[in-house]
């Protein structure tokens, strides 16, 4: 773990609010990240709020030897299957059988109006990834949002890397063809 | 030229393409359009996805989140319980210690030790105690005997409550946090 995030730990367990709030603006983008992927919009601010004092509930039990960035985005996750659970959400089925896989529970969200402003690749490629079973958009986002390995995912989503692997490949794939059948083939093809 | 790439291996590209410049996927995808289309395709994917996402959580989140963290727990934490315990418990426990002694002045110990007998290792042994406090407060007859056990016992049993109370507000305060 980085000397930065021990002494952020170091300060909240020594009572500091100011240390605390520094952590919360460090991790917050990679807890929304994982929560807007997983749960409807409504939810998000509450969630994630949940996240956090769930992280400074614990934070004195947190074995060092991990990264922090990936014990709070496991406690994310968690809080984000325990939602899901909650409401009787089934997600992790089979996911192979694709067709049948759940879409995403965030994208049940999106109005008319997104889906008029979707008129730029970058919004569509974003809606079609809210329409993909939500365990590829997660994994699709920390890979490339948050630039993890697929160890740091696998930790994160309680899933072995090589399976993070076979998901974010099929994930991309899914995401390629779906484009490609959607839209004129000429939009994405250079 | 025969073989195309697989589309693992142009994802497998796609990720650690400066890695693998000079290999033979990099060969591959320069002299052949079909993958080069392909892997193309999953750039551009690859650089909308990696777009960042607007964070739509309130300007003072962090600052909200801290304040809800550090906030003192209000309130006894587990007094309501204790209470409503103290509420019907203790008076039904005061009530039937008052009778069992009240029913001893009256003359039935015997069956008391009797019954107790059963459960502990003798007669006498239960009867030696009790006879001792006759002794002592015979004297005061039977229905004054009775108002001063009952007065007794609720005493006690009603101040339990309050220890119960002060004992649970220091167990909680060596658990709290800040
Ligand atoms: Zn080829």
């Amino acid at each position: 773990m980085n000397d930065e995030d021990s002494k952020l730990i170091s300060s909240v367990l020594d009572g500091s609010q100011s240390g605390f709030r520094l952590l919360v603006e460090k991790y917050q983008r990679l807890v929304y990240h994982i929560v807007s992927k997983m749960v409807p919009e409504a939810e998000h601010e509450d969630l994630c709020q949940d996240v956090f004092l769930k992280v400074y509930k614990n934070l004195s039990g947190f074995q060092q030897q991990s990264k922090l960035s990936t014990w709070i985005g496991r406690i994310a996750h968690n809080s984000c299957l325990n939602y899901l659970e909650k409401k009787k959400v089934v997600l992790y089925d089979d996911i192979t059988s694709e067709e049948q896989t759940i879409d995403s529970v965030a994208s049940d969200h999106s109005s008319p109006e997104e889906s008029a402003l979707a008129s730029d690749l970058g919004a569509r490629i974003r809606q079609e990834i809210d329409s993909l079973p939500v365990k590829y958009g997660t994994i699709l986002v920390l890979y490339h949002l948050e630039d993890m390995k697929y160890d740091e995912i696998g930790t994160i989503m309680q899933l072995p890397p090589g399976t993070v692997k076979s998901h974010l490949f099929r994930a991309r794939k899914m995401l390629k063809d779906k484009l490609l059948l959607k839209y004129n083939i000429e939009d994405i093809s250079l | 030229m025969n073989d195309h790439l697989s589309d693992e291996q142009i994802q497998l590209y796609l990720d650690s393409a400066e890695e693998l410049q000079a290999d033979e996927t990099g060969q591959h995808l320069e002299s052949c359009q079909s993958c080069r289309r392909t892997y193309l395709q999953y750039q551009l994917l690859a650089g909308e996805v990696s777009r960042p996402i607007p964070t739509k959580l309130s300007g003072d989140f962090a600052a909200k989140v801290t304040k809800a963290a550090f906030a003192p727990k209000t309130g006894p934490v587990a007094e309501p319980d204790q209470s409503r315990l103290a509420a019907w418990i203790l008076p039904v426990a005061a009530s039937i210690g008052s009778i069992m002694i009240w029913a001893y002045f009256a003359g039935w110990d015997q069956f008391w030790a009797t019954a107790l007998s059963g459960f502990l290792h003798g007669y006498t042994a239960v009867t030696e105690p009790l006879s001792s406090l006759r002794e002592s407060f015979g004297f005061l007859g039977d229905s004054t005997g009775l108002i001063l056990a009952a007065g007794m016992l609720l005493l006690l049993f009603g101040s339990m409550d309050k220890i119960i109370r002060v004992l649970s507000r220091m167990r909680t305060t060596n658990f709290s946090i800040i």
